[in-house]
């Protein structure tokens, strides 16, 4: 049994699988098996741009970037509740754990859709720990939820030995005399709708921009099938999960259990990632159907 | 019970590691994170090396150049009679295996060297397996035996074709390659004297190398002193398994032993590796005290 507001994150993680799901889906069958190689490449560039920005809000409060500041303090994603993971080590130079329940594996496994889960599984970590540390560490991922195991093993190596002698100071505070890490509590955490907003919204972006770049217009229209698509399922999923804990799919529902504003406008991602028409492909794609079939 | 000859592939697979263990220890004892730096890029290379002679050799072949070929077509690493694996796929895309027993790593382990076995795991099968194939090989190797708490090693080697740049699609997959006829190929296995010796040279001329460009005469000096230990170390090795099999200990049963020719003069390594003087040095530091070892 969870509470209300572990729910809350749940619904809206749920939404963050979804769309993935479905827009996958749409470039894998208008793109056809050329599809695969965009789906790697968006999800390479998702990865690679939350690695970044991890590093960037890690350095900015004067945090060592290590894997135990990524992992830690510096993660940008709220953990979902169904999460069920065993963590083995964890250092500066390591990072060991082992997940047994997956709530993205089980939402794709649900949908028969667990391909385009192992896709995204097989690029997002390696390209944000590479970003995270200019491609200095080694991800290793050789247990898959959604290839066939039981559970998921990463193992991350971060070495000083494999940086130049004068990058390490950054990473590692061994080689930084004198370093005093900051409070931790300069750090504020991530907001779980926030993060996830933030994180489904960049991952929409860059599958729209692959798409586009590998296949123009004809890519751009894969993505926008697979909006249609998730808008008309994600309204009804809505439905349901309100019912679920006796709400209505109303307003104040959604602004609670949906990831992203009601209203495309509301979104200040879109003042920075305004290329290939995202915010319009969004908007008649997606909340034309959505608000259409909640009422709103 | 081993046969002689299986001890012979023993004894050869130790020295092997052993060598290995040695050299790199005498680096990190010496020169800390800057060895440590050196023996990463001296494993690097030589993984390199393995994995480009590989394609090369599978391509003269009119092999594709993917996970099929390069675990499939017999590689360079001699077999061991300990070895226990279990594959549990091997296709083009991916090789997906449990290694039960690794004689390498229980060596290293015995040895009190796990984490030189470490490093080993970490520099060496990336670079190999990556080389292979134009660097877009994924290895994900989470598991090892050379990390404290695993108890077998997990190997998922993947080459996705749709990560591929256009162009090396068609090298790598035939369904990419549509006028390609798959010759007939005979699977071989090295043999143990030629391939350990090899094997051998291969990781003493790598790790000198970057040990000379990274630290210099003192760097060159260090493998030297790790030469000197390990020949001690195969004297004392070698002797207790003449004993213990009612072998004679002289030279006859060192060739057929250990990884390096009696008769390094003729070595034919020497021909692509004779460079920094590796040869001339192998004759004072390793050779001089297995001829004191043989009473010569």
């Amino acid at each position: 049994m969870y509470n209300i507001d572990e729910i809350k994150v749940q619904n809206q993680q749920d939404c963050w699988s979804m769309m993935y799901m479905y827009i996958a889906r749409g470039i894998m069958d208008i793109c056809g098996r050329a599809g695969e190689g965009v789906i790697r490449e968006a999800v390479r560039r998702y990865g690679m741009d939350r690695g970044a920005a991890m590093k960037e809000r890690l350095e900015k409060a004067g945090f060592k970037t290590n894997l135990k500041t990524l992992f830690t303090i510096g993660s940008d994603c709220t953990v979902d509740p169904r999460f069920r993971e065993n963590l083995l080590r964890e250092d500066e130079q390591v990072r060991l754990w082992e997940v047994y329940t997956c709530p993205l594996a089980d939402f794709w496994k649900e949908y028969g859709e667990e391909d385009l889960g192992h896709y995204f599984c097989e690029q997002c970590t390696h390209a944000c720990v590479k970003a995270f540390t200019d491609g200095k560490a080694q991800t290793n991922l050789s247990k898959k939820l959604t290839h066939g195991n039981n559970f998921c093993r990463f193992s991350v190596y971060y070495r000083p030995a494999n940086l130049d002698p004068d990058k390490r100071g950054a990473s590692f505070a061994e080689f930084d005399p004198g370093y005093q890490e900051p409070d931790p509590s300069v750090l504020k955490p991530v907001e779980a709708k926030a993060s996830i907003n933030l994180n489904m919204l960049k991952l929409y972006y860059y599958l729209l921009e692959v798409a586009t770049e590998r296949f123009g217009n004809e890519g751009a229209s894969a993505v926008a099938q697979g909006l249609q698509g998730f808008a008309e399922d994600c309204a009804e999923m809505m439905k349901v999960k309100a019912e679920h804990t006796l709400k209505q799919p109303d307003a104040e529902f959604l602004g609670l259990n949906f990831p992203m504003a009601l209203c495309s406008d509301e979104e200040p991602f879109w003042k920075d990632h305004d290329k290939y028409n995202a915010k319009k492909i969004m908007d008649s794609n997606f909340y034309a159907i959505f608000n259409q079939a909640l009422g709103l | 019970m081993y046969t002689v000859e299986e001890n012979r592939l023993i004894n050869l697979s130790d020295g092997y590691t052993v060598l290995y263990g040695y050299l790199v220890r005498a680096l990190l004892d010496e020169f800390g994170v800057e060895g440590d730096a050196a023996a990463r890029e001296g494993t690097r290379r030589y993984g390199a090396d393995r994995g480009r002679n590989s394609r090369e050799k599978h391509l003269k072949m009119g092999a594709k150049i993917n996970m099929k070929s390069l675990f499939g077509l017999g590689g360079d690493l001699p077999p061991d009679p300990r070895f226990r694996r279990e594959l549990q796929e091997l296709n083009p895309q991916e090789r997906i295996s449990h290694t039960l027993i690794c004689p390498m790593a229980d060596t290293w382990k015995a040895y009190g060297m796990m984490a030189i076995g470490r490093m080993y795991c970490e520099e060496f099968h990336f670079a190999c397996y990556n080389t292979y194939a134009y660097g877009y090989t994924q290895v994900e190797l989470a598991k090892t035996q050379t990390q404290e708490g695993d108890e077998y090693c997990a190997f998922n080697v993947i080459l996705r074709p749709e990560n591929l740049p256009d162009e090396l699609k068609p090298v790598c997959f035939a369904e990419y390659d549509p006028a390609y006829v798959q010759p007939s190929f005979t699977r071989t296995k090295p043999d143990g004297k030629i391939g350990f010796n090899s094997l051998s040279v291969k990781i003493f001329y790598y790790l000198l190398e970057a040990a000379e460009e990274r630290l210099g005469e003192k760097g060159r000096q260090a493998i030297a002193h790790g030469l000197n230990e390990a020949a001690k170390d195969a004297v004392r090795f070698l002797k207790k398994s003449a004993e213990e099999q009612g072998i004679k200990w002289d030279a006859q049963f060192y060739d057929y032993n250990y990884p390096f020719y009696f008769d390094n003069e003729h070595n034919p390594m020497w021909e692509q590796y004779g460079k920094h003087g590796t040869k001339e040095m192998l004759e004072k530091e390793f050779f001089s005290i297995i001829k004191e070892g043989l009473g010569r």
